[in-house]
């Protein structure tokens, strides 16, 4: 059972990254949809549908979370935690995609309950390649709440 | 039972039954003397230097008992002692102990101790050997303090450079992450540029778009290879036994690539001892030395690649040779430091951050680095690390 596209919600604060990294979803090609969390807070708002994130039509229940570290507020590794901690969200497959390449964040993000870990790349080419990726791998993914 | 009569003597008296010599001796000795007489515990017969440790005369010491000039807190074990003299668990007794003396102040003293027994075998008198100690125990009770300030004084330092570090890794990181931000959006919107004005840019604009890319990109490479100097200096290495023929062999198939596209002979001199260190560590040097030896080889010669080891002594020497374009004999400490390039970057890609790498683990594994090397023959770089005995 493939679905055709999946509901990424991308947690990232720099407005270039998430242009870019909207723009490789695009070429991915796949029809893939893109909301944004500008932090760990505004992440948690739109998965518990806080306000107008409660319109799941506009909103929906994203299939996977990608998420950057360092981030103001609540950063990513805060974030992690959070949805490890939550019955509901705990199943739902998260990634990291950050510019850290520390040991220790690595460790860290997969202890926290991370799927996969992606340094980001600084070649747009090579973000559009890796964005490719993740949408074709987990387009074969059956997601907890991907709507049936 | 015979009981001694010395109390009623000068200090000069003796036990009975003892001559002109053992007076002699006694007094004459350099250390304290004192017989004690086990029924009435009190002193029998002192020396002058007894008297110089308690600060009390002969006279006056008749009148006390040894517990009387013993100090409180050593009372109970001292009791405990001479039970074991009395009841013939031990023939004799070292101790050290205090006495009060007459002014208050005390003294630490060295005892031993042992009993005169009468024909019957009942204890008569206990005679002591008393060495002055107080100096040696104030120097000791000195040093201890100076130690105590000294641990102290490193737990200090340790802390504030536990936090250094901390601070500096804090450093680190928003380098990593805040520097490439904006490199990632320059390298991104010029290919946005390239991309939708396409061929509609003059050949001249083409090429600008594409060297602020490049330059991005650089900029990313040195920001990136900055970090790994850095995490090299700061992590924390386990000792352990490290085959380095399994370290060869990893490095090998990560170049895997690099050694099919030159078309590289490698050869190695199998097999390789084992040495102390740190397998990823380790990895990660032979790594940069084997990509060295592939690099710098000229285009289209075939890079030959060998690799031994030697032991020497407690230690192990692992050298890579190859047979590229060799090091003029001046720059040889120049290749080890960072960024430092001698060749140009067209021909030889790369950031010069391999080197210093592999000298700062080195260094941090206790071993040292070097080289030979001839200027159009080839290279051999080698490091010496302790050797393992598995």
């Amino acid at each position: 059972m493939t679905r055709s596209s999946s509901v990424f919600l991308v947690v990232e604060d720099e407005p270039a990254d998430v242009e870019f990294l909207e723009h490789a979803f695009v070429a991915a090609g796949r029809g893939d949809r893109i909301f944004i969390a500008p932090n760990g807070e505004e992440a948690v708002a739109y998965l518990t549908g806080q306000g107008e994130k409660a319109d799941r039509g506009c909103f929906p229940l994203p299939d996977v979370i990608i998420t950057d570290l360092k981030m103001p507020h609540m950063n990513g590794v805060e974030l992690l935690r959070w949805l490890q901690g939550q019955e509901r969200w705990r199943a739902v497959p998260r990634l990291v995609l950050t510019s850290s390449t520390a040991r220790s964040d690595i460790a860290m993000a997969y202890s926290l309950g991370a799927a996969a870990y992606f340094v980001k790349p600084v070649d747009i080419r090579e973000l559009r390649v890796l964005a490719k990726a993740i949408s074709d791998f987990w387009i074969h993914a059956v997601c907890p709440h991907h709507p049936e | 039972m015979m009981k001694p009569d010395a109390a009623k003597h000068s200090t000069l008296a003796s036990p009975a039954g003892t001559g002109d010599e053992f007076r002699a001796f006694f007094h004459l000795a350099g250390v304290g003397n004192a017989v004690v007489d086990v029924h009435t515990r009190k002193f029998v017969m002192v020396n002058r230097r007894f008297e110089e440790i308690t600060g009390y005369n002969a006279e006056e010491l008749h009148d006390r008992t040894f517990d009387d000039i013993t100090h409180p807190d050593d009372r109970g074990r001292d009791q405990a002692r001479f039970h074991e003299l009395i009841t013939g668990e031990h023939a004799e007794v070292k101790l050290e102990k205090r006495y009060v003396r007459k002014d208050g102040a005390m003294a630490w003293v060295h005892l031993t101790t042992t009993l005169l027994r009468g024909a019957d075998g009942c204890p008569r008198l206990q005679l002591g050997v008393i060495n002055d100690i107080t100096t040696q125990k104030t120097a000791q009770a000195e040093l201890e303090k100076l130690q105590c300030n000294l641990q102290r004084l490193v737990d200090e330092r340790t802390a504030a450079l536990t936090e250094k570090t901390s601070q500096l890794e804090g450093f680190v990181y928003t380098v990593a992450h805040d520097l490439r931000a904006p490199l990632r959006a320059i390298n991104g919107y010029a290919e946005f540029v390239i991309e939708d004005v396409g061929t509609a840019l003059s050949a001249g604009t083409a090429t600008y778009l594409e060297r602020i890319k490049q330059a991005a990109r650089r900029m990313d490479r040195l920001i990136r290879d900055l970090l790994s100097y850095s995490r090299a200096a700061q992590v924390e290495l386990k000792l352990e036994i490290v085959p380095l023929s399994e370290c060869v062999e990893a490095a090998l198939a990560a170049l895997h690539d690099q050694i099919e596209f030159r078309n590289a002979e490698i050869v190695v001199d199998s097999p390789l001892p084992a040495v102390r260190g740190e397998r990823g560590a380790i990895d990660q040097v032979i790594g940069h030395l084997l990509s060295n030896a592939l690099k710098f080889v000229p285009p289209g010669k075939r890079p030959v690649v060998q690799v031994r080891a030697e032991i020497r002594g407690g230690s192990v020497r692992l050298l890579v040779t190859d047979n590229g374009i060799g090091i003029r004999p001046d720059f040889h400490d120049r290749v080890f430091g960072i960024f430092e390039r001698l060749e140009d970057a067209r021909s030889y890609p790369g950031t010069g951050i391999g080197l210093p790498i592999v000298r700062k683990t080195i260094d941090r594994l206790g071993g040292s680095v070097g080289l030979q090397s001839e200027v159009g023959k080839g290279s051999t770089f080698w490091f010496d690390l302790g050797r393992a005995h598995s």
